[in-house]
């Protein structure tokens, strides 16, 4: 594992320092779905491949999220990103959380152990976004509970965690408690290596005995006989989510204060849900 | 989202790297990562997939094709580089992906 791990870190430096070509230079995918950040703090993730396309990014490395300004192209900052592991010691994405001032196309850039990627790629930053972002009212969905319906009829989680179906999130929000609502559809990910969200949210609830953990299916009807006829959850539609998963921590008045798209680590769920709880 | 520089050279790389597809009814199967998605979470307008041989292919949905799972959920494939297996046939100046699924 040491020396694979070694080969990996060698690896990545020599293509972010360009030995090879400009034909093995690496690739940069913005993964956030467009129209979802809105000038304030935005959460970027970020992966990066090889010319390849295989991952590439190593936790030992340290990393700096560069921002350009959309006018002018010059630097407007630069902060940390951490490397988080999707499959552990497989593949991952960088996460870096950044403040912008303004609506318009950013460029990105990352540098790794003191070297960059090439050109900035553009990251679109809304006036206005088409999720519930920090500050908004969370949306009062009503969502099925394990009161209503069996759990295999609500959750394709393998194996569900009872305690994230027993409430309605209409039913929580704004009761006092923080609230984590989690979309997901396990069901599609017949890999089981892609995002395992609820298990990062399993080991996040263990922690939290107050708080109100909902799952919410991201489509109704699963065993649809094709997957042209798939619905969304109502609840979906009503927050307006563009993709999966979704994680989501609201304080006890019900009000956003986290937002997470895609892959997220314990760690950042854990001190999200920390500060929406005090 | 502005699409990244390389994009705009997608189907270009794909015009060279595989030249017999444009024309052919023959069908050609690659595993690589998804790097851009069009679509939301009930249609795939479209979706560019990088293969072991660095080409960039953009892909239409066929109707009626062997998708292992909704396509909507390569938006996920995306976020976390998980690869995919896409089998695909040339129509037109566009290539059409007959069937799809995890790559692992």
């Amino acid at each position: 594992m040491l020396v694979r791990k070694v080969a990996g870190i060698a690896s990545l430096l020599l293509i972010l320092a360009g030995c090879g070509g400009a034909e093995s230079a690496p690739i940069m995918v913005i993964a956030n779905s467009p129209g979802t950040l809105v000038p304030g703090e935005i959460r970027l993730l970020i992966g990066l491949l090889d010319a390849e396309g295989a991952p590439l990014g190593e936790s030992e490395l340290s990393a700096t999220l560069e921002l350009y300004d959309p006018q002018t192209g010059e630097l407007a900052t630069s902060r940390p990103a951490e490397f988080l592991w999707t499959i552990p010691d497989v593949r991952g994405l960088y996460v870096a959380r950044v403040h912008v001032d303004r609506p318009g196309v950013w460029g990105v850039a990352l540098a790794v152990d003191g070297m960059r990627t090439p050109d900035p790629v553009g990251v679109e930053v809304a006036s206005t976004a088409i999720v519930p972002v920090p500050g908004d009212l969370a949306p009062a969905s009503v969502t099925p509970t394990a009161a209503q319906f069996a759990l295999e009829e609500i959750s394709s989680d393998p194996t569900p965690n009872p305690r994230f179906y027993e409430h309605s999130l209409s039913g929580v929000l704004g009761s006092g408690s923080a609230v984590v609502a989690v979309f997901s559809t396990p069901a599609f990910c017949a890999s089981a290596t892609c995002g395992p969200t609820l298990d990062v949210v399993d080991e996040a609830a263990s922690r939290f005995g107050d708080v109100d953990f909902i799952h919410i299916e991201v489509y109704t009807n699963l065993d649809a006989a094709s997957f042209d006829e798939l619905e969304l959850a109502p609840a979906v539609t009503e927050w307006g989510l563009p993709s999966e998963p979704w994680v989501f921590v609201m304080d006890g008045n019900g009000v956003v204060s986290a937002a997470f798209e895609g892959a997220l680590g314990t760690e950042e769920l854990v001190e999200a849900i920390q500060m929406s709880n005090r | 989202m502005r699409k990244p520089n390389w994009l705009a050279a997608a189907v270009v790389t794909v015009a060279l790297v595989l030249p017999a597809c444009g024309s052919s009814d023959s069908n050609t199967t690659v595993v690589g990562v998804v790097v851009d998605y069009q679509g939301d979470l009930l249609r795939v307008d479209s979706f560019v997939v990088r293969t072991a041989s660095g080409a960039e292919i953009e892909l239409r949905p066929a109707q009626n094709g062997d998708f292992a799972f909704p396509l909507p959920h390569l938006r996920e494939h995306m976020t976390t580089a998980d690869p995919v297996e896409v089998t695909f046939i040339g129509e037109g100046d566009s290539m059409m992906a007959i069937a799809v699924s995890d790559a692992d």
